[in-house]
């Protein structure tokens, strides 16, 4: 059993999905990663891919989808073939909600049932944004499921359903949560990044209007 | 009307709808100013995901190239109409590749809509979202329906006040679309 995974980030290893590689990843010593950042390689890769019959794919939500150059990848990845090949996937959004990310995950199972694999599932989680500040503890008991996740592939097992419920958390917000969110200061991280560079006075500009 | 044409078509097996697709802006230009934009004709890089364009120099992109005359003119479009082959089931790496260069129209202050998450867009105009998907006869439901689904996902996320979804075979498009801008 040869295990590969894909980071789908355009981060490269500088991503969150890295972060979360390496949290579904620590107890495996075979893991074989590639990056669809290295655009350049990606045919490279492909023998990669095709040596390999387990894969994990990790991308963020990129305007409601996967990124281009994930979808470059994916497009690489269906030409080849992938039959009996197993694959789970991770969908992680910027917004918290996972509503976000429910109809991308669905061309996840759709592309997995194209090329004839098997569908071990799809982990989603929002807010993921957040790991560019925040230390592990922050995401407290998700790293655990994250991890316990990595076991199930490891043994080629189907996700938990239950762990999977337990990181995506409620689908929207509650009326509750709107209410608060309002009185939060959600804006407070994008003001300090935009200050931090000195661009706060044109954070509102309209360059091409 | 401005009409901005997001054109994804990356494969010769597309190519003959090109000529078409070409037809149809000249028709269109007699009443509307329309941006055709042929991605793979292009030089436009991938987002990278740095965030320049919301932290560092805002609603500007990092890359200093064609890009950045897709975001101009849909800073001021009034119909942005995306026309994609389908490739291994969802629109192409082109489409989305130009997709993800419309970030810098956004701010990165996040409100709730609908109650759902969205970004405050950073331009005053709101514009129509159009989905048209080549049909080479051999499209199937689900892929098409996941498809359409993306797009509505994407209007919310942009604003569009209204958005309009169709598939078009090469007898057609011509048709399809000039119906879809003149329905709105
Ligand atoms: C071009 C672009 C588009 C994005 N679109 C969305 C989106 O539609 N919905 C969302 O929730 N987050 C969106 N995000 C946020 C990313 O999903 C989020 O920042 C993620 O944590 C990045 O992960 P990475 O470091 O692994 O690339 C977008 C980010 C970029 C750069």
């Amino acid at each position: 059993m040869k295990y590969v995974v894909v980071n789908g980030s355009p981060r490269g290893k500088k991503s969150n999905s890295d972060r979360i590689i390496s949290w579904m990843t620590q107890n495996s010593q075979e893991v074989q990663k590639v990056y669809v950042a290295d655009i350049k390689k990606h045919d490279e890769a492909m023998k990669v891919i095709l040596d390999a019959d387990r894969y994990l794919m990790v991308f963020p939500l990129y305007t409601d989808a996967m990124p281009g150059m994930t979808k470059a990848f994916m497009e690489k990845m269906q030409q080849i073939n992938l039959e009996e090949k197993s694959i789970v996937f991770v969908v992680h959004s910027g917004f918290s909600e996972p509503i976000h990310s429910r109809t991308v995950e669905r061309y996840c199972a759709y592309f997995t049932k194209a090329n004839k694999m098997k569908y071990l599932g799809c982990v989603v989680m929002g807010g993921s944004e957040a790991m560019q500040v925040a230390p592990n503890g922050y995401f407290g008991k998700k790293k655990d499921y994250f991890e316990a996740l990595g076991q199930n592939i490891m043994k080629g097992e189907l996700l938990d359903q239950a762990l999977l419920q337990k990181i995506a958390g409620a689908e929207r917000f509650s009326k509750f949560k709107i209410l608060i969110l309002r009185f939060l200061p959600t804006d407070m991280y994008w003001n300090s990044r935009l200050k931090k560079n000195g661009a706060y006075e044109k954070r509102l500009d309209k360059p091409y209007s | 009307m401005n009409i901005t044409i997001i054109n994804g078509i990356q494969d010769t097996k597309h190519n003959k709808y090109q000529k078409t697709l070409e037809e149809t802006v000249t028709a269109l230009n007699k009443d509307h100013q329309v941006d055709m934009f042929t991605i793979d004709d292009m030089n436009v890089a991938y987002c990278c995901g740095c965030f320049s364009c919301w932290v560092k120099t805002p609603g500007i992109c990092i890359y200093k190239d064609d890009g950045v005359d897709i975001v101009r003119s849909i800073a001021k479009t009034d119909y942005l109409l995306i026309v994609s082959p389908v490739v291994a089931g969802f629109i192409s790496s082109s489409t989305k590749k130009a997709m993800d260069r419309f970030l810098p129209t956004l701010l990165p202050y996040i409100k709730i809509y609908d109650g759902e998450s969205h970004h405050v867009p950073r331009y005053d105009k709101r514009s129509n979202l159009g989905l048209v998907l080549l049909d080479e006869g051999d499209l199937d439901d689900e892929a098409v329906k996941i498809n359409f689904d993306i797009i509505d996902r994407l209007a919310k996320n942009f604003h569009a006040p209204k958005v309009f979804k169709a598939c078009a075979l090469l007898e057609n498009i011509k048709e399809v679309i000039t119906n879809e801008i003149c329905s709105c």
